[in-house]
């Protein structure tokens, strides 16, 4: 296919799923909002029952915050098709593009859901969850850094953030080196693709629940209690990609600088 | 040019971040929490756990004294026959407490359900557990109003298992005795 017509499709195609991103972090942070405004009046209505405050607080009302649903599905649906986007896009500008730059912009899709969290910061005013009240949250003492959820919950976020940066920035260069070694951009689908095969999959739920990074990612608590399978598949991936980039130099194809 | 707008522009944009965040989160929509010491008196005054018909007011709580030991010395210190309905915890932390009824004099509908306390350490929680209340009191019920200007002693039994917390983990967290919730969370340090 045309590197031009790939080019311009990938970048008309990335700008709009960015925005219906943009949009859907957007609206969950009104919807969180709007949630918050009318449980505090409910409260000062009534003063005779537990306002039960931390259960409305950034840290549990961002769109990574526990609560799956439609929206929060499609959110990081789109994020993830946007890693391959991001990659044939760079790769359809210039075939010059270096291993670290891509894994930079691959990553930054992370800060979708950092905008949505720090929308929540400006209206909801940022109160500590409280282990009294764990069945709420689903996380409890036997959850992977709990005491950080209850003690530091903004650490908690940051270090979802972090995973999510790196667990993006390698898919987003597994693509590119698989592009990269079968010489053929349409191949940086793969990656992202078989992920999409994985999370659709539903004669085996512990594929799609215990495995599937799309699934994982959907919420920190998810991803703390499933931590393990991400750092596997971390590994995995990195473990591919040296195959990848092994491949790309005995065909001299150089993957550092550019070809 | 466009660089030093565009930096001014983000300067201007963190500053008016940083005064909102702070401006909306030194309000008073936070718990407030209040914590006393072992032997420290505290008064349930208005604050309950979930609805205001809890009734505590005009009650008070003493923490007097508090032990760790493991389910087995729990057992043999209490001569327990029937072993297997503490399986499978692994320790007990019992809390021994004085309630007052100071000012109370509505007896009917007013009282302490001890139910409702709870022993929060870190991330972990736990209720006390009804049957080994029955054996450290001699006594099968947990929900209680005392006479006007008296006290009781009573132990409170917290089971804890070791899947659920690494008690070294449990001591280090600090762990309290939580009295109430609403509108103030009173926290008892053990």
């Amino acid at each position: 296919m045309n590197n031009n017509i790939l080019k311009t499709t990938s970048k008309i195609i990335c700008i709009i799923t960015s925005l219906c991103a943009l949009a859907l972090s957007l609206y969950r942070s009104y919807e969180s909002i709007s949630w918050y405004k009318d449980y505090s009046h409910a409260c000062e209505l009534n003063t005779q029952r537990n306002s039960l405050a931390p259960l409305f607080s950034p840290f549990t009302l961002w769109i990574g915050g526990g609560k799956i649903d439609l929206l929060v599905k499609m959110f990081y649906i789109l994020l993830f098709i946007n890693i391959t986007l991001i990659v044939i896009y760079k790769l359809a500008s210039s075939p010059k593009q270096e291993y670290k730059k891509i894994f930079i912009l691959s990553g930054s899709v992370a800060l979708f859901p950092i905008i949505n969290l720090l929308c929540l910061f400006l209206f909801i005013p940022a109160i500590k969850p409280d282990s009294v009240y764990d069945i709420h949250y689903n996380v409890i003492s036997t959850n992977h850094f709990c005491n950080t959820f209850y003690n530091h919950p903004l650490l908690y976020c940051l270090i979802y953030f972090l995973a999510f940066f790196v667990f993006c920035g390698l898919t987003g260069g597994l693509s590119f080196l698989f592009a990269k070694a079968f010489k053929n951009i349409l191949f940086s689908v793969v990656p992202v693709f078989l992920l999409f095969v994985l999370f659709f999959e539903d004669k085996f739920e512990i594929i799609k629940y215990r495995i599937n990074p799309i699934t994982i990612f959907q919420s920190d608590v998810t991803f703390m209690e499933f931590i393990y399978s991400i750092i596997i598949e971390a590994i995995i991936i990195i473990l591919f990609s040296l195959l990848l980039f092994f491949i790309c130099t005995k065909n001299k194809i150089n993957v550092k600088e550019g070809e | 040019m466009k660089k030093r707008i565009l930096i001014f522009i983000s300067i201007i944009v963190s500053a008016f971040y940083v005064v909102r965040l702070y401006t909306l989160n030194s309000k008073e929509h936070f718990p407030i929490i209040l914590e006393y010491d072992n032997n420290q008196e505290v008064e349930f005054e208005n604050d309950f756990f979930d609805y205001s018909e809890e009734n505590m007011n005009g009650y008070s709580i003493t923490l007097t004294n508090s032990e760790l030991m493991t389910i087995d010395e729990f057992i043999s210190n209490y001569a327990i026959q029937d072993k297997e309905i503490f399986h499978p915890f692994n320790y007990v932390c019992l809390l021994k407490v004085n309630v007052k009824n100071k000012s109370n004099k509505d007896e009917e509908k007013s009282g302490l359900n001890l139910k409702h306390f709870m022993l929060q350490s870190g991330a972990y929680m736990t209720y006390p557990n009804t049957d080994a209340f029955a054996y450290v009191n001699d006594i099968d019920f947990m929900q209680f109003s005392l006479r006007y200007n008296s006290d009781k002693d009573f132990i409170i039994p917290f089971l804890i298992y070791n899947g659920n917390v690494d008690i070294n983990t449990f001591k280090k967290m600090s762990p309290q005795l939580v009295v109430s919730l609403f509108p103030h969370k009173k926290v008892i340090k053990i």
